[in-house]
């Protein structure tokens, strides 16, 4: 890697912790509430799938809205720069899908390989639409705005389900012995299209980059 | 080592903001940056070090393009206004984060320098950016721009938010840093005249063009305003470069711009002859056109 | 030291004259060590190269003198090439013009010099 991107990826994960952080603290809120008052335990594995998920989404936006100006205004190189944003956000989906593979073989060992895989495309699919987002967030579309919103209403559905449904009847749980192995691949497949449209997408945009 | 800009010309949508500038900055100088209100100084500063593109020309550092090139970006400093529309992620960060941010993005920092500018500058580190006023956050912008150690900096319209007290401050802390370093400056600015003995030379950017660069000193030397009867100014700016005149009755006043190591001879006339200031030249230069 | 600059004259001669009056005045003695373009520069906040240009024109009339790697000198015999300098500029600015109003006035030379010696 080059001296300038690793001088790059060390002051952006600064700053992608903080927002970690910040999730992880809401998420654990929302857990310890739901516990004392409606005595309820959410869905560890999923909880970190919501978690990474809202990251993804918030931090890709995040990047076109402030990141992508602060590093192309200290002199930074636009490939170099989207290097790191590639390699942090596939980082950071890693390292959740490592965690949450953790869990789902210690609590539900029969789900395994499909729990996983259901999770990855969900985190796929969020990422892909932070990105297009993102980017027309950048370009002054009030569209960008629109998708943004809706894409946390959309990434905060699995979590609420999981907040309502006791442990093992999970709503999720059911879902994912029902689902048939073909739909998961059709649904992998497109998550990848999405996700790939919209790095082309971001990367074109990327090239120009203009600081206003 | 020269940073030139080649053809460059920029357009927004319509508007051709830059139109096939050239320019070429010498090493170890500091350059002053005058132009009015929507000439394109930012749109120029800002694609001398690549955070803009070009809609047409190149610039190069040593003949290698700048863009995409780290290593030719590593040498450019374009320290930015910080607060500008919604971008509230900057803002919302402490001083002390934000130049932290900086030490790890810029390859030259110099922390010792960044600490001891913001002692003197008396900024409080842990105020938030937003809650700066505008000065203090000037001062920021400043401290970044030269504990950056890039060979070329660029800071526009540093002295704007300042105070007297602190511009003086500002240029004599540039000048400090430049006399050490020899480095590369251009500062763009507004208060031409209290800045123009710091500049070893000015660039007059008008229409979208350097319409003028040239050593402080030999520019203000080859520019005087003659004023007198009416027929003697005419007979005396003839055949010589005239702008900006003035006439009330009989009497008028023009300003001459000389050629170079051309001596003035008042041709025997009874004129009177004064010299002018930058802020007077630039004026006459770049002010509204009058017809002769 | 330290006087205030003016827009009359180009920087670099003021910076001279100025450094001529502290000869004048024993602040700076001959054969001592006159300030540096980076002094200069900081002090009056010029850009160094202005103040350069100041020191060279002292030096090109053999005022100061540069000891390598130490700095600018002031040469002897400095102070009375400053007044002899100085007396031929007075001259030229105040004795020249003085007449040239006179005559516009009328004023004839005999007046002038008992305008003169009047003046107390």
């Amino acid at each position: 890697m080059r001296e300038g991107t690793k001088r790059l990826l060390k002051c952006d994960l600064m700053f992608v912790f903080k927002d970690i952080w910040v999730w992880f603290l809401v998420v654990a809120g929302l857990q310890i509430w739901f516990y004392l008052f409606y005595n309820t335990v959410a869905n560890a594995a999923l909880l970190i799938s919501f978690v990474v998920g809202v990251c993804l989404l918030s931090t890709s936006v995040k990047d076109w809205q402030a990141q992508i100006r602060m590093y192309v205004s200290a002199g930074i190189s636009r490939k170099g720069i989207f290097q790191v944003l590639l390699i942090r956000n596939t980082a950071l989906l890693l390292t959740g899908l490592l965690i949450e593979a953790v869990m789902v073989f210690a609590f539900y060992p029969e789900l395994g390989i499909k729990f996983l895989a259901v999770s990855g495309i969900y985190m796929l699919f969020v990422w892909g639409f932070g990105e297009t987002a993102g980017v027309m967030v950048y370009q002054r579309k009030k569209l960008g705005m629109f998708l943004t919103v809706i894409g946390y209403i959309l990434t905060m559905i699995p979590c609420s389900f999981s907040f309502f449904s006791e442990g093992q009847a999970d709503f999720w749980m059911v879902l994912l012995r029902e689902i048939p192995l073909t739909a998961v691949f059709v649904m992998g497949a497109l998550a990848v299209a999405v996700l790939a449209g919209s790095i082309c997408f971001a990367r074109k945009h990327m090239g120009k980059y203009m600081v206003y | 080592m020269s940073l030139e800009l080649k053809n460059i010309t920029k357009c927004y949508g319509k508007k051709t903001v830059l139109d096939d500038l050239e320019l070429t900055l010498e090493e170890g100088k500091i350059y002053g940056l005058v132009g009015r209100n929507g000439a394109g100084k930012t749109t120029m500063l800002s694609i001398a070090s690549a955070q803009n593109p070009a809609t047409k020309g190149e610039v190069l550092l040593s003949g290698e393009t700048i863009w995409e090139n780290q290593k030719a970006l590593d040498q450019i400093c374009f320290s930015r206004e910080i607060i500008n529309e919604a971008n509230n992620t900057t803002s919302a960060l402490k001083v002390k984060e934000y130049l932290r941010m900086a030490g790890m993005l810029f390859p030259y920092w110099d922390k010792e320098m960044a600490d001891r500018l913001v002692e003197e500058f008396e900024l409080d580190e842990k105020q938030k950016l937003i809650k700066l006023s505008k000065g203090m956050q000037s001062m920021v912008t400043i401290i970044v721009a030269l504990a950056s150690k890039a060979k070329y900096t660029f800071l526009d319209e540093p002295a704007a938010g300042l105070d007297v007290v602190a511009r003086e401050n500002f240029y004599r802390i540039l000048l400090d840093e430049y006399s050490e370093s020899g480095r590369t400056f251009v500062i763009s600015t507004h208060i031409i005249e209290e800045a123009s003995d710091v500049f070893e030379e000015v660039l007059f950017l008008n229409k979208g063009k350097i319409m003028l660069k040239e050593n402080t000193e030999e520019l203000l030397s080859r520019c005087i305003h003659v004023s007198g009867r009416a027929e003697d100014v005419d007979e005396i700016a003839k055949g010589k470069k005239a702008f900006h005149p003035e006439k009330i009755g009989r009497s008028k006043g023009i300003t001459l711009m000389l050629d170079k190591g051309e001596a003035f001879d008042k041709e025997g006339k009874d004129v009177e002859v004064s010299p002018l200031n930058l802020q007077d030249i630039f004026v006459a230069l770049c002010g509204k056109e009058e017809k002769l | 030291m330290k006087e205030i600059l003016t827009q009359e004259k180009s920087i670099y001669i003021q910076i001279a004259e100025m450094i001529e009056n502290d000869i004048l005045r024993d602040v700076i003695l001959e054969e001592e060590r006159a300030p540096s373009t980076n002094e200069l520069a900081k002090l009056y906040v010029i850009n160094p190269a202005t103040a350069a240009k100041g020191i060279n024109l002292l030096v090109d009339k053999g005022i100061l003198y540069k000891k390598r790697g130490v700095g600018m000198f002031v040469e002897s015999g400095a102070k009375e090439r400053i007044k002899e300098g100085r007396k031929a500029e007075f001259y030229e600015r105040f004795v020249k013009s003085l007449l040239k109003e006179a005559k516009s006035l009328g004023i004839g030379k005999a007046e002038l010099i008992h305008m003169i010696e009047e003046e107390r």
